[in-house]
């Protein structure tokens, strides 16, 4: 028989059900997870978002849990469910897109993804309600974002782009999530900085290599 | 159109001739619907004739009328009590004409001008000019006050959100992280004040020893002459018997909108927690017979 999780996901999401909100890296299994799994999501207002999370696990905290709840004020707000001292589940929520090293995208990118989060049906006693997922578009440009930041530190992430080239071939009209990428993203900041320093340490180069 | 409605930050000053009338005119604000009370102090200047300059720095009728105004002040204790507010509907208007045109809140000038009817002196049964409040006409005028006062943000201190997710006093410092946890009332402590408002210490005791926990059992002039000795001093928020009487009757403990509302408390010593806010709502638990709860720890 399959384990139930304590923690009931329906629960949480149905109560965010009338906010703007879009799951990223949607897990088919949703509402079921493994223990220490955790579910990023972007939003609009990450207060708004955690205190209604916060509303639903006070109901836990009568069944064992404790709440741990960082990165309130800055950056993306962790919400840690812990039972028996270990994390259980955490929602990351995000309300600003993080920082990226190899990619720079644009802040706004946040917002087309919520706008255009498309809705999948779910039920929570017997009530029918609907979870938000990035469109394919923003699923694929997410998964590519990904592939780019991590990939050189976790060489697993080529899953990404193995997904992305698989989808493409079998939908080529995907291919226009291309055209998103590039109204999004931007060259990074150093990028003159670093063709101007190549180009003087070349410049040296030739001028050590000729005359001296 | 509730929503696109603003607020706006104010102050009453009450002056030493109307010191003694301090609750009275208290309870009358509070009644007012659109006003939050978000901060009370006393302040005793050191001379009134600078501290007078102070509050109407940034008042913009013409000065021979202010001085005229307000020479009757020179002649009063140095002692003020200041009452902070939010003002959840202003309606602001111009009053005057000339020189002496003025934007001020339509009910915020209502208020301050009922209170001078009933408590401003009386010479042959008529109202005096002496007045016994002030009432601040704009935000420049509170934030000027403030820094005065000592408050390094002026108005930012009336406008901090100690933290995004839980609804939380002003007066708590900024935190990033905190754990919510479900504890028992024999590991809550919390601090009482002793002495008195010019000398004053804490002591740290158990939620039964309080002025608060006496209240509830229908002691009432413990929890009075607390709140009395202190308001203004060392107490600064709006704490008052007919707030906690009222509370006691109707706190559901996280219910609906007051979910995030937790009682807060940092840890002392392993598993001993003092509580920062919410001793009134502890004492209520506690005298509900509800003794395991849900705390944050900061």
């Amino acid at each position: 028989m399959k384990k139930q999780n304590l923690l009931n996901l329906n629960n949480f999401f149905y109560n965010v059900r009338k906010i703007p909100y879009a799951i990223i890296k949607y897990n088919d299994n949703f509402p079921n997870y493994h223990k220490g799994q955790d579910i990023d999501v972007f939003c609009y207002n990450k207060s708004q978002f955690a205190q209604k999370i916060l509303r639903v696990g006070n109901k836990y905290l009568n069944k064992g849990f404790e709440i741990n709840a960082s990165d309130i004020n800055t950056g993306n707000t962790k919400i840690d469910f812990l039972f028996k001292n270990e994390i259980y589940f955490r929602f990351d929520i995000y309300q600003e897109l993080p920082c990226f090293r190899n990619i720079k995208i644009k802040k706004h990118y946040i917002y087309s993804v919520i706008e255009n989060a498309v809705s999948l049906q779910q039920h929570y006693k017997n009530k029918q309600y609907f979870i938000y997922l990035p469109s394919k578009i923003d699923d694929l440009l997410l998964r590519y974002i990904e592939y780019i930041e991590y990939y050189q530190l976790r060489p697993d992430k080529i899953k990404h782009l193995d997904y992305i080239l698989k989808t493409i071939k079998s939908d080529p009209e995907r291919i226009c999530f291309l055209n998103k990428l590039h109204l999004y993203t931007d060259l990074p900041d150093d990028f003159s900085k670093h063709i101007k320093k190549n180009l003087i340490q070349k410049i040296f180069y030739f001028i050590k290599k000729f005359f001296i | 159109m509730k929503f696109l409605k603003t607020s706006k930050y104010g102050y009453f000053l009450i002056w030493a001739h109307g010191l003694s009338y301090r609750d009275k005119i208290l309870k009358q604000i509070r009644n007012a619907k659109f006003i939050d009370i978000l901060w009370l102090q006393r302040y005793n200047p050191k001379t009134m004739k600078r501290f007078i300059k102070v509050v109407y720095a940034y008042c913009d009728v013409p000065s021979y009328h202010l001085s005229a105004k307000t020479d009757y002040l020179l002649n009063i204790p140095s002692e003020t009590f200041f009452i902070f507010f939010r003002n959840n509907d202003p309606d602001e208007r111009y009053f005057g004409t000339g020189p002496f045109r003025l934007l001020q809140c339509a009910r915020i000038k209502k208020l301050k001008e009922k209170l001078r009817n009933q408590y401003n002196p009386r010479k042959n049964g008529k109202r005096t000019e002496y007045h016994i409040i002030h009432a601040s006409d704009n935000e420049v005028q509170v934030n000027f006050i403030l820094r005065h006062l000592g408050y390094k943000n002026g108005i930012d201190f009336l406008k901090n959100k100690p933290n995004d997710n839980l609804l939380l006093p002003l007066f708590l410092p900024k935190f990033d992280a905190f754990k919510i946890k479900r504890i028992n009332s024999s590991q809550l402590f919390c601090n009482i004040l002793k002495g008195n408002i010019n000398s004053f210490r804490t002591e740290t005791i158990k939620i039964e020893k309080t002025p608060h926990y006496a209240f509830l059992f229908g002691d009432k002039t413990v929890y009075k002459n607390y709140i009395n000795k202190f308001l203004g001093g060392p107490l600064r928020c709006d704490y008052n018997i007919n707030n906690f009487s009222k509370l006691s009757r109707t706190m559901c403990y996280l219910r609906y909108p007051y979910s995030t509302s937790y009682i807060i408390t940092k840890e002392i010593e392993p598993n001993k927690y003092l509580i920062l806010d919410g001793l009134h709502r502890a004492s209520i638990l506690l005298f509900n017979k509800i003794n395991s709860f849900p705390v944050v720890i900061k």
